[in-house]
């Protein structure tokens, strides 16, 4: 581990607003903003590395330590269930988790074999689960939307941001699961071994979001 | 075509250049268990499901791998020594101390390969029973310090905690076991904000409450202890710190300061852990290379009334650090090496074995040119050579007996 930090950042959604509290806290984040396919990249003073990830694959990087720190949806946590500390709600990428469907077919919803077509397998799991309802579970990658509309499942569980996508294909939020915001995650090594840097770095963001 | 070469996953071989680097680790570390009085033992990998039941969580128990026997008793793949090693301690003399090494390899079952983990891994760890007092820990912690040192590592962590410091705090409160699990769990993520929701919503009062929110930023070196010191007035929470800081100042005494540091927010196995939790970290890896802590509840579910302290380094996480350090060398190739034309046995047999004496490794080669040869131990970097040609011996290359 070399004495510079390594930052996992988020692709998507969470980007931009990621890019501006780092440079709140006086992190030279230019070379971020070049439009550039570069995966890699380093700031001015070498002292820190930015690496670019999906975000689903945040908390991956940093449990195995490949990266110090990260950005990472409460959704991505809840479903990996990584080991890494999660030092700070960072209150940007604010939405919920929602059970969203058919609003004429809420009668059925908590019916037994609900259909349930999801990116977050294990959210929705654990959310059924502990409701005690047993369910068929459809992992999809995407347009998780199209499941109740071509008949593939009853219901979908979700993020959702403004709604505008479930508005637009006639389906409403049924039930929230809980909210969600990006997170600081930091390995729990690092957190120890390069304190003297990370620690600093953490107030610092932190100060930066209350502004 | 079926393709034979595939492994299930989590599981992996040993090739020999890592193969030889574990082989000299486990040597080293061995070495320096008997060194300090320790006894290597040898558990089998398979035991009844039962002898784990009473001690693991839930969780844990669903991550072993599990057989029938032929009666129907459920059997269990070892998910870790430190329980056999309680078991078996059982029959030996139980009024004496009892100091025990392993090499072994345990088994969990994992049930998605996206982790950092193995299903099966290798450990070596230490266990002494039948010391409760801070001399058990004192003298397991050393020898944390001292096996990373044997195995050649120079920057690591020995990270220090008591668990008996947040039980004093959740005693304290009066929480339910589900509350304290769930706080165990923001605790250990070191989750500020989502302890402070649990807080507001259970109504603990404020002096408490305080302390509690505290715990994600109460590590470091031994400034911590004055910090915690401060935020509690909880006598037994208190007398843990106080425990801590009087383990910290032995160490110091044997000239360990600098490897230590103190984690008051590391809840290790609560239910499994009596007291002392140690992990051990270094840099390029980042990823915990041992685990162990004090133990002194578990001993008496085997019905022997013993204290107990220990610890498990992953041995292939070692072998990883040892490599980001650049501490691994490849096996080296064999010291001699020759061909025969077969025809005087007693000749080839008595030479090499007295280069072996010698303890040099020699290896016989197929070929048959002698330039085949020169070239071969050229490419290998094997150091001599030699010919048996109609009963005698000539050298090709280097010295030999």
């Amino acid at each position: 581990m070399s004495k510079h930090i390594t930052i996992a950042l988020p692709k998507g959604r969470l980007a931009d607003r990621t890019i501006e509290v780092l440079e709140r806290c006086d992190i030279d984040c230019s070379a971020l903003k070049e439009d550039t396919r570069k995966l890699v990249l380093t700031d001015a003073s070498g002292k820190y590395k930015f690496i670019f990830v999906k975000p689903s694959d945040v908390p991956t990087y940093i449990e195995r330590g490949v990266a110090d720190i990260g950005i990472a949806g409460k959704d991505t946590l809840l479903e990996t269930s990584a080991d890494v500390y999660e030092v700070a709600d960072l209150g940007f990428g604010k939405c919920k988790m929602c059970v969203a469907g058919f609003e004429n077919r809420i009668g059925k919803v908590a019916s037994g074999n609900l259909k349930v077509a999801t990116k977050y397998e294990n959210i929705a799991r654990q959310y059924y689960e502990a409701k005690g309802i047993n369910v068929d579970i459809i992992k999809l990658n995407g347009s998780v939307e199209l499941g109740p509309i071509v008949g593939l499942s009853d219901v979908i569980v979700d993020i959702v941001e403004s709604g505008k996508t479930l508005k637009a294909n006639g389906l409403v939020v049924l039930e929230e699961i809980c909210e969600l915001t990006a997170r600081l995650i930091v390995n729990k090594i690092s957190l120890k071994l390069k304190a003297q840097t990370i620690c600093p770095l953490i107030k610092k963001i932190t100060e930066a979001i209350v502004k | 075509m079926i393709k034979k070469v595939k492994l299930p996953y989590g599981f992996q071989d040993f090739y020999p250049d890592e193969c030889y680097n574990k082989n000299i680790l486990e040597a080293k570390l061995s070495e320096l268990y008997k060194n300090y009085g320790y006894l290597r033992v040898e558990t089998p990998t398979i035991e009844y499901y039962d002898t784990f039941h009473d001690v693991y969580r839930p969780d844990k128990l669903k991550k072993m791998f599990k057989l029938t026997d032929s009666d129907g008793s459920l059997l269990a793949l070892r998910p870790d020594i430190t329980l056999q090693i309680c078991r078996l301690s059982s029959g030996l003399e139980a009024d004496n101390v009892q100091r025990l090494f392993y090499c072994e390899n345990s088994f969990e079952y994992l049930d998605s390969c996206d982790t950092a983990r193995t299903r099966e891994f290798a450990q070596i760890g230490v266990e002494l029973l039948g010391e409760s007092g801070l001399e058990g820990d004192v003298e397991i912690v050393s020898l944390a310090i001292e096996s990373f040192l044997s195995a050649g590592l120079e920057k690591f962590t020995v990270e220090l905690g008591n668990n008996r410091f947040f039980k004093s705090l959740i005693s304290e409160s009066g929480m339910s076991k589900a509350e304290a699990n769930e706080l165990t769990e923001l605790v250990n993520k070191k989750d500020e904000l989502g302890i402070e929701m649990f807080l507001q919503r259970k109504d603990v009062p404020y002096e408490l409450s305080f302390t509690l929110r505290q715990l994600p930023s109460l590590f470091g070196d031994k400034n911590v202890f004055a910090r915690a010191e401060n935020m509690t007035t909880n006598k037994e929470a208190i007398d843990s710190i106080k425990y801590l800081k009087a383990l910290y100042d032995a160490l110091k005494q044997n000239g360990y300061e600098k490897y230590i540091s103190i984690d008051l927010g590391m809840l290790n196995g609560l239910d499994y852990y009596s007291g002392l939790v140690m992990k051990g970290y270094t840099e390029g890896l980042g990823l915990c290379l041992l685990d162990g802590g004090r133990y002194d509840g578990i001993c008496p579910s085997f019905g022997h009334d013993s204290g107990a302290v220990g610890f498990a380094i992953g041995t292939k996480r070692l072998l990883f650090a040892l490599d980001e350090a650049g501490k691994l060398k490849k096996a080296p190739p064999c010291d001699v090496a020759y061909i025969s034309d077969n025809t005087d046995r007693a000749l080839e047999k008595s030479y090499c074995d007295n280069l072996r004496a010698q303890g040099k490794s020699v290896c016989k080669q197929f070929m048959t040119a002698e330039k085949d040869l020169i070239a071969y131990c050229a490419k290998c970097g094997i150091q001599s050579s030699f010919a048996i040609k109609n009963g005698k011996i000539k050298i090709l290359s280097g010295e030999s007996a």
